[in-house]
């Protein structure tokens, strides 16, 4: 179904294609934002990082960042750039191009995801490296908050964003599908957004927002107690997982069947 | 010669509408220019979407170099390019790069774009970004792009929609080009019959979604020069006709109406003439346009 060698080349053509493109510069921004704005803000409120765990200024860092992107920037980010790089393809008229060359139409669904993804996991890498600087910068200025004598939590952050990714992966299949089915992007933005704002509303109790792909990215967040004994995923990445399966299947039979006007 | 595209009773309707192209069967030589006539509406689009596997048939085959389009999907479009609508363009990404993507995408040697660019003259402006383009510069690097993977086949979907009569121009010489001195078969698909006729060498015209007409651009001057038809109305159609069937051949269509193909103006006085010689009363007697020459209005019209 897929060839490797022609996939590399797909996706070097990817991300050629959206490279100074919106889809780069908000995962770059989208990455950093949060974490400049909780720079400002222990800079001018050192306790609540200081305070209360004086050790562990790292973990309280990294789960204030957390806690303000997690329930509803993190999933409005993934609509917006599954949106944007599939847009880049709507604008070039490129659909009737890419698939009258000699390869499976499912060929092509994949490759575009993948760039999805590969924005999608930029952002997240951004995010933990803009926490570790702006950490060692806040040490820096200052010294009570002991950002410096404190070891940068690498494997507890990388652990953190790939709990993150997987619990997005069931909102980029659903919006992509969206997004690549509506030419006009403000449709699949319009309900990406509106379920995003239903996730954050659904956090406040409803039993079933286990299961609702956009409220998913919110319910893995930093627990220190979890050591290295206890299991690294939970239950809601195996369920994002198994929306990305189930709706990566459903877009590639349509993709493939349907009828290109 | 080797037929490059062959279609059987193609046909393909769209939800709840009458049938677009309906049980249309076309025959595309190795080497030709094919023009694809119609007006618009007639269902060329259709076709061409369904030759290059963005639309699937609701019946019928489709064969491009003798391989089966929706059997072996692969193998059949290997060796052809399509250039549908308006050519795929990235706007914020210069002439090359555009190129340069299609290379990375479809595998193709990088050492073609160069070439490509001086076949379709957009060499020089190659550093520019695609978005500020003219609209005959986009459909040459649309037309540059198709023709990276060296194609046997080329099919274009109105290629000079929309342009300038300088830019109309310059792509007919292209195609002409491309076919004299590469020897691509290209299939071309037009609403305008003075377009068809300045470059190809054959034509099929589809009207209604079906095949009305298919040959060389030759075959097509000799029709539409006998195509007139002559209709007298009398009180016996069939009693003029066995009158007249020493010179002309007529046919009856109703029982009153008898109807002749006489091929100039001096020919239907002649038939009159001896109509009323033979003391067969006439009520009228006039011209008919038959469905080619009334298509041809149409696609003659600009």
């Amino acid at each position: 179904m897929i060839n490797l060698k022609s996939l590399s080349g797909v996706i070097s053509a990817e991300y050629m294609k959206t490279k100074k493109t919106w889809a780069f510069w908000l995962s770059v921004f989208g990455g950093i934002l949060i974490p400049a704005i909780m720079f400002l803000v222990v800079r001018s409120h050192p306790e609540i990082v200081s305070n209360r765990m004086s050790n562990m200024p790292w973990y309280l860092f990294l789960k204030y960042n957390w806690q303000s992107v997690a329930s509803f920037l993190l999933p409005l980010y993934v609509v917006l750039v599954t949106s944007l790089v599939v847009q880049i393809e709507h604008k070039a008229n490129a659909f009737k191009k890419m698939l009258t060359l000699p390869y499976s139409r499912a060929s092509f669904y994949v490759s575009k995801i993948l760039v999805i993804l590969y924005y999608v996991a930029l952002t997240h890498i951004i995010f933990i490296f803009a926490i570790a600087i702006f950490g060692l910068l806040l040490g820096a200025l200052i010294p009570e908050t002991m950002f410096l004598s404190k070891p940068i939590p690498w494997v507890m952050m990388i652990r953190q964003i790939t709990k993150s990714f997987l619990a997005s992966l069931g909102i980029v299949a659903i919006q992509y599908l969206l997004s690549i089915r509506f030419r006009n992007f403000i449709k699949p933005i319009g309900f990406g957004f509106a379920a995003t704002i239903a996730g954050t509303i659904m956090q406040l109790g409803w039993k079933y927002v286990d299961y609702w792909p956009w409220a998913l990215p919110a319910k893995v967040s930093p627990n220190i107690m979890q050591g290295a004994s206890s299991e690294i995923f939970t239950m809601h990445e195996w369920i994002s997982i198994g929306y990305f399966i189930l709706f990566m299947s459903i877009g590639i039979l349509y993709f493939s069947y349907r009828n290109i006007k | 010669m080797q037929t490059v595209i062959e279609t059987h009773d193609l046909t393909f309707n769209f939800k709840g509408k009458k049938k677009a192209v309906d049980e249309l069967s076309l025959k595309v030589p190795e080497g030709s220019i094919y023009g694809f006539l119609g007006p618009n509406g007639a269902g060329k689009s259709t076709t061409i979407r369904m030759l290059s596997g963005l639309l699937f048939q609701a019946q019928g085959t489709i064969e491009l170099f003798g391989k089966n389009l929706k059997k072996s999907r692969k193998a059949a479009l290997k060796n052809s390019a399509f250039m549908i609508e308006e050519p795929t363009i990235y706007k914020h990404l210069t002439g090359k790069q555009n190129l340069e993507l299609l290379c990375k995408a479809g595998g193709y040697k990088k050492s073609r774009i160069d070439e490509v660019l001086r076949w379709v003259n957009l060499f020089e402006d190659r550093n520019r970004k695609a978005g500020n383009y003219s609209m005959g510069m986009k459909q040459r690097l649309g037309i540059a792009g198709a023709l990276l993977p060296d194609p046997e086949l080329f099919i274009l979907d109105e290629p000079t929609n929309g342009l300038d009569p300088q830019g109309m121009y310059e792509i007919r010489e292209l195609i002409v080009e491309l076919n004299r001195e590469q020897g691509k078969t290209i299939f071309i698909s037009s609403h305008l019959l003075g377009e068809i006729e300045k470059m190809c060498t054959h034509v099929g015209i589809i009207h209604h979604g079906k095949g009305i007409f298919e040959g060389t651009i030759d075959e097509l001057a000799t029709m539409t020069k006998t195509a007139k038809i002559f209709r007298i109305e009398t009180r016996d159609a069939k009693k003029a006709i066995d009158t007249l069937k020493d010179k002309w051949k007529g046919k009856v269509v109703e029982k009153t109406i008898a109807e002749f193909q006489p091929d100039s103006k001096a020919n239907q006085q002649e038939i009159i003439q001896t109509l009323i010689k033979a003391n067969i009363p006439l009520s009228q007697a006039y011209e008919v346009k038959n469905n080619l020459e009334e298509l041809f209005m149409q696609v003659t019209e600009k």
